[in-house]
């Protein structure tokens, strides 16, 4: 559930991912054939299935996708005068992670917040090693220098 | 900033992100040391992730978990009952196709069948000395026979004390006895549960195996049959002998197979129980799909049950490691 949320930065969508994972793992569980760890072989459904959940939401239209819009940023406050600086680095943060290209992202999240290590990413994403490495390094450059203002706050 | 190489900067990333070796790491800080520039390059990564990590770090509610698994369950249920809602016609074609198709691909087993028999064969001791009532076959004659799948119609016969009588229908007839420590002996019962066609046979060669003393090749013929057998009886059994050995890997491997596919509750709960006996955070991801699609209550509370222990054994070795 926290790598749906991490990966579409919308809790709608992180549900619908989360649905949409388990059903195809449930239909599915019979191919699973114990050449890789069970998570690892979740997780290649969870990024597919991201990946599928994306490239339809592109064929959206414009006012249907800015209408759907109205519930992201999961982790700002609700309470009004609740910490403004920290929801502001928040939407900050959320704004460079959607700038990153999506498997960088991938990449990204599933390097740092899953702490996966490259070898399991690599057969996640479907890509070799030195490719992660590479998503990884321009990932991180360009959240350095977008956040530059915010490091200090 | 002064300028940074992009080989050091590509360095200066997997740094920060644990992703070196420990060789590697060691000549990074060292070098660390002498490139202030680097240094402060390496102190911007670390700030950038760790805003990162407090934006991006979500736990959801237990509440909101707890409605995602019954919308799931929900789901789950609907989908069987479209496949219980199939015509007729489609109904018997995939009842033919359940029956006719193993519920493991054939490469599988027969791996498995083949790996048993090598191992039996290199791994194991000289053979003790059996009786055989016809001399024209010696042990290695009767192993020959075995690897060439030709022994046929083999019968349990009576006999006195611990012995193991046995009459292979082969072009002669054979009558062979000898105890479970016999390797002809093991060897035949291992043909039996994994070849007769005969359940009951199957059976009484699973439970004589309770007696052969534990191996690697015994092993690999319990884990065959578990994962092949589709006598429920032979499974439990075999499961059961199974749970005697130290839950390595490829045991662990077998019972989350077993837990995620076996049609009897009983025999995805005895795998459960094996697993929970070795709880390792491997199979966490597999115990939660186990805890929300299971058809059996007890199952899904017990999976539940074991994630708890595991996650309680991390803490436990995360606080052993801080004092």
């Amino acid at each position: 559930m926290t790598l749906a949320f991490q990966l579409t930065q919308n809790k709608t969508d992180a549900e619908d991912l989360y649905q949409e994972v388990f059903i195809k793992a449930y239909k599915s569980i019979s191919k699973f054939r114990f050449q890789s760890a069970f998570y690892t072989w979740l997780y290649r459904i969870t990024v597919n299935t991201f990946y599928n959940l994306k490239r339809s939401q592109n064929k959206m239209p414009i006012q249907e996708a800015l209408e759907d819009g109205s519930d992201h940023l999961l982790n700002i406050s609700e309470e009004p005068n609740d910490f403004p600086e920290r929801n502001e680095i928040i939407i900050a943060v959320k704004e460079a992670a959607e700038n990153l290209p999506q498997k960088q992202r991938t990449a990204f999240l599933l390097k740092h917040m899953q702490n996966l290590k490259i070898r399991e990413i690599s057969g996640i994403m479907g890509i070799g090693e030195g490719t992660v490495k590479k998503y990884l390094f321009r990932a991180m450059e360009k959240l350095r220098i977008e956040l530059k203002d915010y490091r200090h706050a | 900033m002064p300028n940074i190489s992009k080989k050091l900067k590509e360095k200066a990333t997997l740094y920060v992100m644990n992703s070196m070796t420990d060789q590697e790491h060691d000549l990074f800080e060292s070098s660390m040391t002498t490139n202030d520039a680097l240094k402060q390059y390496v102190d911007e990564l670390i700030h950038t992730l760790s805003l990162t990590t407090h934006s991006f770090d979500y736990k959801p509610s237990e509440e909101e978990l707890q409605g995602q698994r019954n919308l799931l369950r929900a789901k789950t249920v609907q989908l069987d009952n479209i496949q219980s809602n199939l015509p007729l016609l489609e109904k018997v074609s995939l009842a033919f196709e359940t029956v006719l198709s193993p519920r493991q691909p054939i490469w599988a087993v027969v791996t498995y069948v083949v790996i048993a028999f090598i191992a039996g064969r290199f791994l194991s001791v000289s053979p003790n000395p059996i009786s055989s009532t016809n001399s024209r076959f010696s042990s290695a004659g009767i192993l020959g026979l075995i690897q060439e799948g030709a022994l046929s119609n083999v019968k349990f016969e009576k006999s006195e004390g611990s012995n193991i009588r046995l009459a292979v229908e082969t072009k002669q007839n054979v009558d062979v006895s000898g105890g479970t420590n016999d390797e002809i002996i093991q060897q035949i019962l291992y043909y039996l549960l994994l070849n007769d066609a005969n359940p009951g046979k199957r059976l009484q060669a699973v439970s004589l195996l309770e007696t052969v003393p534990a191996h690697d090749n015994k092993k690999l013929v319990l884990i065959s049959s578990v994962l092949s057998e589709t006598n429920t009886g032979v499974r439990l059994r075999a499961l059961d002998l199974l749970s005697q050995f130290e839950t390595d890997k490829t045991i662990r491997d077998a019972c989350l197979k077993i837990l995620l596919e076996d049609q009897n509750e009983a025999v995805r709960m005895g795998a459960l129980s094996i697993l929970a006996n070795s709880p390792s955070a491997d199979i966490v991801p597999a115990l939660r799909v186990v805890s929300l699609m299971d058809q059996n209550e007890y199952i899904r509370e017990r999976a539940v049950e074991v994630m708890t222990d595991i996650s309680y054994l991390a803490e436990d070795q995360a606080l052993e490691v801080i004092q």
